[in-house]
């Protein structure tokens, strides 16, 4: 009987564990809100400023989606009206260069494809006082990771900056490992009449563009910032914007970064130290309290629709500068190549691969997967391999950036 | 009334304070109760409607949820029902029943994505602005009453029940988490299936 007892039991605490339990909700009764993302930052440097819009999507969707024909403006205190013109997808840039002037406010107004209209409260121009560089150190970090870090450095007498954010824009050249002057084309000749078997023919041409240097760039996309509330002085002492580790494929040979400080107004710090919350992972027991993340842009007709994003004007100081691999590193290996170059020599005929003798490996190699020719194969022992090629990024370095060089670049 | 900001991290935070936001709370209800304690058939029918809301306004913008406006709080469950029910068939057998209805509770629902500074962000909803799906859940049981000796060592019984005898998958909470830049959604109960049980009384 006490055997019965423990089964029951048993069987009992069994049941709560497999009926107790955390599983997938269904996704599908979510419900979505369609709304408007502004991103604008407007600064006191006297260039064509730029404001994007865009809207959210679904869950499931990976596709961001541009606010298109949209009527952009920036309205100042003084009357004047800055007028935006849509030059790309939902990217507005103003129609003259201006800088914002201190002592006066600043609003923006917009008028979407469908009517709506959007504002932002009266921003002023935050403190233009600081002073600020860019230093870089080699150094291994606390992962005992060798490698380069870009700090920014900063000081304001009159203690009134105090909020800092950090932007940066990279730029480096790539040199194509396995690039070749030439480019190899094939033909493929499927005759019908009478039946006599295709053959396919490959030759090549001397190149008509760049594609052993070009230049790549990236921009930043974490939230870098810090306040100097705390400190005796407004100071800002080797803050960490980036750290590039010595196997980094960005500083192979020539890099360059674009350091901006944009001091800004207390609110917006806010707003990003709240959004940056949101931008790391979670796990079940580290939940953070989910919300909408105000900003200060609003729907004019709609107080409580809600509307993503920010309008700042900001004091913005910047600060650009190049080294090589070397300057740092005169005698190590160079980091490997973003991706794996294996040279191939691929069969013009081989009707094993594809099961029909219409499509030559090499040719579809070539045409379909964009291989790069890199040199002749020895005709005497591979009749049938004619040519050496490599996977495009290897051979044509336009896959990863432009040929053009910047014009700020300085070799 | 204390409520969260928006982002508010609780686990290893020392500085708790500095997470939470206190705002005028408005609470008022009616419950209703119906009892019947003779008969055959007895038992009583509840039913409560109660609301428990808040409002956090600041012209702080971390220190306002929902535009300022009154919103449910986390306790916010309008309706309540509650039904018991016995039936005596014969001195020694009888039949109850059990039924239980909530409103679910308020939360907040990750509702897109969006790009902002070149990173995805997941936009959420108004401060609970949905409701997890509604409570119910319905048990039966029958009750074998031991014999009716006055001279009895202990006065024992049986009884064989069904909690949840409809096996509705009642949602005690759903959540959302961000794993790997994609956000799941989980939702964690209790007893989704009925669950059978017999016990044996003993009352001296």
């Amino acid at each position: 009987m006490k055997k019965v007892y423990t089964y029951i039991i048993l069987g009992m605490s069994s049941l709560f564990f497999l009926h107790s339990c955390v599983e997938p909700f269904e996704k599908g009764t979510l419900h979505f809100e369609n709304a408007l993302v502004i991103e604008a930052t407007i600064t006191n440097e006297l260039k064509y400023q730029e404001i994007s819009l865009s809207r959210t999507y679904r869950l499931e969707d990976d596709k961001k989606p541009y606010e298109i024909n949209a009527q952009v403006t920036v309205l100042d205190a003084a009357n004047n009206t800055y007028n935006f013109q849509e030059i790309d997808s939902g990217t507005y840039r103003s129609t003259a260069k201006f800088a914002v002037l201190p002592n006066r406010t600043y609003e923006l107004a917009i008028t979407t494809s469908d009517g709506k209209k959007y504002g932002s409260t009266a921003k002023e121009l935050t403190s233009a006082n600081a002073a600020f560089n860019i230093t870089t150190k080699k150094e291994t970090n606390a992962k005992g990771i060798e490698g380069i870090s870009i700090y920014a450095n900063s000081f304001d007498a009159t203690n009134s900056s105090k909020y800092y954010r950090y932007t940066y824009e990279e730029t480096y050249k790539i040199i194509a490992p396995n690039w070749s002057p030439l480019d190899a084309f094939g033909e493929s000749y499927l005759p019908t009449v009478p039946n006599p078997p295709p053959y396919h023919e490959v030759y090549t041409r001397p190149k008509t563009q760049e594609e052993r240097v070009c230049y790549g760039t990236s921009k930043s996309n974490t939230i870098l910032q810090i306040d100097t509330n705390l400190l005796t002085e407004d100071r800002v002492d080797n803050f960490l914007v980036l750290f590039l580790p010595i196997d980094e494929f960005k500083i192979t040979h020539r890099y360059s970064i674009l350091v901006h400080q944009l001091i800004e107004s207390p609110e917006v710090y806010s707003f990003y130290k709240t959004l940056d919350k949101f931008s790391d992972s979670e796990n079940v027991f580290s939940q953070k309290q989910q919300g909408f993340v105000p900003g200060n842009v609003h729907a004019v007709d709609n107080p409580d629709e809600n509307v993503l994003g920010y309008f700042e004007v900001s004091a913005v100081a910047s600060e650009r500068i190049f080294f090589n691999f070397e300057d740092f590193f005169p005698t190590a290996d160079k980091p490997p190549y973003i991706t794996e170059c294996n040279i191939i020599a691929p069969d013009l005929d081989d009707y094993s691969l594809f099961g029909s003798p219409d499509f030559s490996p090499l040719i579809t190699q070539l045409f379909f997967y964009h291989f790069k020719f890199v040199d002749f194969n020895d005709p005497r022992n591979n009749p049938n391999n004619p040519y050496f090629i490599v996977r495009r990024e290897c051979g044509d370095c336009t896959a990863l950036g432009s040929n053009i060089k910047p014009s700020f670049w300085i070799d | 009334m204390l409520d969260y900001k928006v982002g508010a991290e609780l686990l290893l935070n020392t500085a708790i304070e500095t997470e939470v936001i206190q705002g005028e709370g408005v609470a008022y209800g009616l419950e209703f109760l119906i009892r019947k304690t003779k008969g055959k058939l007895n038992g009583w029918l509840g039913y409560s409607y109660s609301r428990s809301l808040i409002k956090l306004d600041s012209k702080f913008n971390e220190e306002r949820v929902n535009n300022g406006n009154l919103f449910p709080s986390n306790f916010d469950k309008p309706h309540d029902i509650s039904l018991v029910a016995n039936y005596k068939l014969t001195k020694r057998y009888s039949f109850s029943a059990n039924f239980a209805y909530q409103t679910g509770r308020p939360v907040t629902y990750p509702v897109g994505k969006y790009i902002f500074n070149g990173t995805e962000y997941v936009s959420y909803s108004n401060r609970n602005e949905f409701r997890i799906p509604d409570y119910y859940r319905l048990d039966i049981g029958f009750n074998i009453e031991g014999n009716h000796k006055i001279k009895k060592l202990a006065h024992s019984f049986w009884n064989i029940s069904i909690y949840n005898v409809l096996g509705r998958n009642n949602p005690y909470s759903v959540f959302f988490v961000t794993e790997n830049n994609e956000i799941k959604a989980y939702k964690s109960t209790i007893f989704s299936v009925p669950i059978p049980t017999i016990t044996y009384n003993i009352k001296f």
